[in-house]
C-alpha cells in the first residue's frame, strides 16, 4: 500500500452535455425546468433550530405570563425569581463587563440564527433533471455514493471502491492490484470515466466535480 | 412536513435574530457609550423605569398581553413542525346525488405496485399531497444500485405518472421524486 494517483476531472466544458452551470428561461423548460422550485424541494426545513427557539419562547412567555397575570390578582408566583433578578438589574450597569457580556453573547446568537435561516443548508437530496413538466427528482446524496461506487467497482483493475459525495464532489477511492504507477494511473483515469458517465446518466441538475485517487495495494 | 413549514421555519428564525441582534447591539452600545444621551454608568433597571413600572396602571396589563401573545405563536410555531400536506381522502367527482369521497390509500398503493414494476425498482412509496382539489404526488422510490437511469426515469415520471393522472382525471400533477439506493451507498460489502 504505497504510491497516491490523483485524477481530478474538471466540471465538463461548456457547449458539451446537457447540464451545465443554471439554464436560461428557455433552456430550462427543456430540462424540466423551474429550477428554482427544485431547488427549494430538497431544501432543509430547519426544523431543529425552529424547534429549539419556539420551545424556549414557550416556556419563558409562559413562565412570564404566569407570573404577571398572578401578581395582577394579588397573588405571589415568583417562579422567573422576578425580585432578585430586579434587583440585580438595578444594581448592574451597561457599563459593567457582565453586562457587555450578555450583550454580545444575545447578538451572537441572533446572528446565529439569521444565518441559518438565510444559508440554504446542504440538502440531503440531490437534484436531477427531469424532462417532465411538474416533476421534481433527487437522488440522496448515499444514493449518489452508491452509483459511483458501482460504475468505479465495475473497472478493471479496481478491487476496492470507497465513495464519498459532499458538496458538488464525488470522491472516490479506490485499490489496485497493479504495481506499476504507470497502469495504476490509467485506472484512475478509467475510474474518473466511469464515475463521470455514471453521473451523465443520472443527469444531475447541477454537475458533479469527480475526483478519483488510486492506491496500490499489491 | 411542508414547504410552508419550511418557510415559516426560516421567516420565524429571522425575527427573532433580527429581535437579538437589535437588543444585544443596544446593550453593546450602552455599555460602550456609544448611544448619545444614554450614559454607558447608568445602572440597567433605573430607578425612574422602576417606578413607571409599579405606578403606570397599563404597564403590567400590556406586558401579560404581550407574553400571552409571543406564548400562542410561539406553541402554533412548535405544533406546524408536524404538519404535513398529506390527503388522506380524495373528492371523487359522483355526479349531482352527492360527493363521493375514496381514500387515498387506494391510489396510492396501486400507484406503489405500478412503480415498483419499473425498471430497476425495488419499492415504492407514495403519499398524495398538496389540495384535495388540486393533489400532487410524492414518491419515494428505492431503486437497485445497478438500476438504468434514463429508463426508470421515464417509466416512472412516464408510465406510472401519466397513469395516475388519467385515473385522477387531473390535467396537472406536480410530482417530487425522491430516489435512494437498497444498499449502504459508497461501503456496499459486495464491492469492498
Amino acid at each position: 500500500m504505497t504510491t497516491v494517483e490523483q485524477n481530478t476531472g474538471v466540471p465538463r466544458q461548456p457547449g458539451e452535455p446537457r447540464h451545465r452551470a443554471e439554464p436560461s428561461a428557455g433552456a430550462s423548460r427543456a430540462t424540466g425546468g423551474r429550477p428554482r422550485v427544485r431547488r427549494r424541494v430538497f431544501r432543509p426545513r430547519r426544523m431543529v433550530p425552529a424547534m429549539i427557539v419556539a420551545a424556549v419562547l414557550v416556556v419563558v412567555s409562559a413562565l412570564a405570563a404566569a407570573g404577571i397575570i398572578a401578581a395582577l390578582a394579588g397573588r405571589r408566583l415568583d417562579i422567573l425569581h422576578a425580585d432578585a433578578a430586579t434587583r440585580w438589574l438595578a444594581g448592574l450597569s451597561w457599563s459593567d463587563p457582565v453586562a457587555k457580556v450578555i450583550g454580545a453573547v444575545v447578538v451572537l446568537v441572533g446572528l446565529l440564527l439569521v444565518v441559518t435561516a438565510i444559508v440554504p443548508g446542504r440538502p440531503r437530496v440531490v437534484a436531477l433533471n427531469c424532462a417532465e413538466p411538474d416533476v421534481v427528482a433527487g437522488i440522496t446524496r448515499r444514493g449518489l455514493r452508491c452509483v459511483a461506487a458501482v460504475a468505479a467497482a465495475d473497472v478493471d483493475g479496481v478491487d476496492r471502491v470507497r465513495a464519498k459525495a459532499r458538496g458538488r464532489r464525488v470522491r472516490v477511492k479506490v485499490n489496485t492490484p497493479l504495481r506499476d504507477s504507470a497502469d495504476a494511473s490509467a485506472v484512475a483515469g478509467r475510474t474518473r470515466k466511469a464515475v463521470e458517465q455514471a453521473m451523465d446518466d443520472l443527469d444531475l441538475a447541477r454537475p458533479v466535480r469527480v475526483a478519483v485517487r488510486v492506491r496500490r495495494s499489491g | 412536513m411542508n414547504r410552508r413549514t419550511a418557510r415559516g421555519n426560516r421567516l420565524g428564525l429571522i425575527i427573532v435574530g433580527v429581535l437579538l441582534i437589535a437588543a444585544g447591539a443596544f446593550a453593546l452600545g450602552r455599555g460602550f457609550g456609544v448611544i448619545p444621551r444614554l450614559p454607558g454608568g447608568a445602572p440597567v433597571l433605573s430607578a425612574p423605569e422602576r417606578r413607571m413600572a409599579n405606578t403606570a396602571d397599563w404597564f403590567w396589563p400590556v406586558a401579560a398581553i404581550v407574553a400571552i401573545v409571543v406564548l400562542l405563536i410561539a406553541v402554533r410555531w412548535l405544533f406546524v413542525q408536524g404538519r404535513s400536506s398529506k390527503i388522506a381522502n380524495l373528492r371523487v367527482d359522483g355526479g349531482s346525488a352527492g360527493r363521493t369521497r375514496m381514500p387515498a390509500r387506494v391510489v396510492t398503493r396501486a400507484v406503489e405496485q405500478d412503480a415498483a414494476e419499473a425498471a430497476g425498482v425495488l419499492r415504492a412509496r407514495a403519499t398524495l399531497i398538496g389540495s384535495r382539489a388540486r393533489p400532487g404526488l410524492r414518491l419515494d422510490v428505492t431503486a437497485d444500485e445497478r438500476a438504468d437511469w434514463p429508463r426508470m426515469r421515464t417509466d416512472i415520471t412516464g408510465r406510472v405518472r401519466h397513469d395516475l393522472r388519467d385515473c385522477l382525471e387531473l390535467d396537472r400533477l406536480p410530482t417530487v421524486v425522491r430516489v435512494r439506493m437498497a444498499t449502504a451507498g459508497g461501503r456496499n460489502p459486495d464491492l469492498v
